[in-house]
């Protein structure tokens, strides 16, 4: 039941931009990572090497000691930087594409999370402002019960009530059968969110602990444990 | 597949319904303007035929067009979307495929009932008798010309998923799949006619024609070598069909195993 | 509830619950709430309230009944002792913070009675 990724000598470029290099990871069942780090450090494009939706050059990455492939997404909820919707599409429209899609999708979670999060099912996507898009992607990504939940940014751009409000339903949905990562600079926001911080620069981890255990030997919050990282890195 | 189909079906079903709903209007008021008005030249009739014209011209293209927009979005913006489903690649190219080539059909209903239509109402009796004596040969046309365009993009996909995959680096995709596509064309197409100097096996449809008119022999050339028309009917040779369905479904088997294995969007 | 990112939340959060034995609003016996609750509660993330419950039993201030849920000690002595190390500690503080301002103790012992109602 429990799930479990490990990823091995993984590599990924872009042209010639080696953008990951030779990473080693695994991230266990019930914990909650924060992924950390300046733009384009490598944060987005783990993240979807781990989604499926980048080949990774070299290396491997396994899901549960099975080499990934396209039935693992039905075990993935990905929220992506990227807008995900159709121009043509309602707030209803998106939340039946995912129950359409996805098994492990709770259309009675869903249409409380919506009233949670105060979203309209016949708005049209393309006239949400951006934290109402938040919002959204946000809804559809945690009403599945999925096994692995790649948050990519949750919180950026978004206004301080959205992000409480995101803070609060990732934190209702944190099982011990999943593994969360998220990804984010604002990592005050997140703080009490996370198990574990994973800290990359130029594709490389360069620091991996658990938050209490930094709070507790070096005395600083994960928020100025980050600035004391890079500001060295 | 269903679902998936469903979805794709209603991507663009309103601009692809109104194309058609204005193709109808025009036509029924160019019907309605009467043989007389367009053999005097009426200034009505003579726009209303023209715009017909032009909108099944370029409802065809814009078609041919829009087919390959169906991949081509969901790979350079949307493939979050799409392509975090737990759907094979193949599940979700055969939708596509299937909607594009339910579309392509019904455009050609469409502008070959316009054709015979005006055929009768224009008294062009003569050939209004060939048509009608002639629907197998029409419906195998239309078919033709639908598996034709389906070929096309089935080709377009090929390249598409070539600039998801190995080439997604590259800056400029677009370049690419217009200049592979002439490419890649050209040779398939020389193998095809080839193919169908060496070996022929002819499945002929006669024309079904009270008299045997004057009509010049003329083949069709393009994606599909293998038609000849005739004076006495339509001869259609197997051996280049079969290979271009082959080189479709090795396309298909191609771009599918890419866009599973190799994604890089 | 507003933690201080520098140090443990889980060291907190037993803080917090010293303080509500020290001030009775948990009782020995009682039932503490589930884990998700208390998560949901602090705004923590449950594997930090799990922490907090393994911590709280390896100090022998609760016990877990078997698909019942965990309860504080019916130690009596104990529960007095976490009351006594509650108040001391305020109390500690406090005196500390007056002698960085250089007040006597007999200065300190007046401002008190007179906050108090007192007479000096």
């Amino acid at each position: 039941m429990n799930t479990r990724i490990e990823i091995a000598n993984l590599q990924k470029r872009y042209g010639r931009k080696v953008v990951i290099q030779d990473m080693d990871l695994i991230l266990e069942s019930g914990k909650v990572y924060g992924l950390l780090g300046p733009n384009g450090q490598g944060k987005t494009t783990l993240i979807k090497c781990i989604a499926g939706l980048l080949t990774p050059e070299k290396g491997q990455i396994l899901i549960n000691g099975e080499m990934r492939e396209t039935r693992h997404k039905g075990m993935i909820s990905m929220l992506a930087d990227k807008d995900l919707f159709y121009k043509w599409m309602t707030v209803q429209d998106t939340i039946n594409f995912y129950d359409t899609f996805f098994e492990d999708f709770d259309r009675a979670d869903s249409e409380e999370l919506i009233r949670f999060m105060e979203l309209v099912p016949q708005e049209k996507v393309e006239k949400l402002s951006k934290g109402m898009k938040a919002r959204l992607k946000l809804v559809l990504v945690l009403s599945r019960k999925a096994k692995i939940y790649l948050l990519d940014e949750p919180l950026s751009g978004i206004d301080p009530v959205s992000r409480e409000k995101i803070v609060e339903t990732i934190l209702d949905r944190i099982r011990e059968d999943a593994i969360m990562v998220i990804s984010s600079h604002m990592v005050h926001a997140i703080e009490s969110l996370l198990d574990e911080v994973i800290l990359l620069s130029n594709g490389k981890i360069i620091a991996k602990e658990e938050a209490e255990v930094i709070r507790s030997e070096k005395g600083i919050s994960i928020d100025d444990f980050y600035l004391e990282v890079f500001r060295h890195a | 597949m269903l679902n998936l189909m469903n979805f794709e079906w209603k991507k663009s079903w309103k601009v692809f319904m109104l194309g058609i709903t204005s193709i109808l209007l025009v036509y029924t008021y160019l019907a309605l303007q009467g043989t007389d008005n367009l053999y005097r030249g009426e200034l009505g009739a003579g726009i209303a035929m023209a715009l017909l014209v032009m909108l099944i011209t370029v409802g065809s293209v814009a078609l041919l067009f829009h087919s390959i927009s169906f991949l081509s979005v969901d790979v350079k913006e949307k493939g979050y979307l799409l392509f975090s489903t737990p759907n094979s690649a193949w599940k979700m190219l055969g939708a596509k495929l299937t909607v594009v080539f339910l579309r392509f059909f019904i455009w050609g209903v469409m502008v070959a009932a316009i054709f015979f239509h005006m055929m009768s109402w224009l008294k062009v009796v003569e050939l209004q008798g060939i048509l009608l004596h002639n629907v197998p040969q029409i419906v195998f046309l239309i078919l033709i010309s639908a598996l034709a365009s389906l070929f096309f993009t089935m080709t377009i996909y090929f390249l598409i998923s070539i600039t998801a995959t190995f080439l997604a680096s590259w800056r400029n995709p677009v370049l690419f799949v217009i200049l592979a596509y002439f490419g890649l064309t050209y040779v398939v197409d020389w193998v095809a006619v080839k193919l169908g100097e060496l070996a022929t096996w002819p499945v002929t449809f006669q024309w079904n024609m009270p008299i045997i008119n004057q009509m010049n022999g003329f083949s069709v050339s393009g994606n599909m070598n293998a038609i000849t028309f005739t004076a006495q009917g339509l001869s259609f040779n197997i051996v280049p069909a079969l290979f271009y369905l082959v080189i479709g479904v090795g396309y298909f088997m191609a771009a599918g195993y890419l866009l599973d294995r190799k994604l890089n969007i | 509830m507003k933690f201080d990112n520098n140090r443990p939340i889980y060291l907190q959060i037993i803080s917090e619950i010293h303080k509500d034995l020290a001030s009775g609003r948990l009782v020995t016996g009682q039932k503490l709430p589930s884990v998700r609750q208390l998560a949901i509660d602090y705004k923590v993330n449950p594997n930090t309230i799990q922490r907090t419950f393994r911590e709280l039993e390896g100090m022998g201030m609760t016990f877990t009944k078997r698909g019942m849920g965990t309860f504080i000690t019916e130690d009596a002595e104990m529960i007095e002792e976490i009351k006594i190390s509650v108040v001391e500690g305020y109390v500690n503080a406090y005196i500390e913070s007056m002698k960085a301002l250089n007040l006597s103790n007999e200065e300190i012992v007046e401002i008190v009675q007179k906050r108090l109602g007192g007479v000096a």
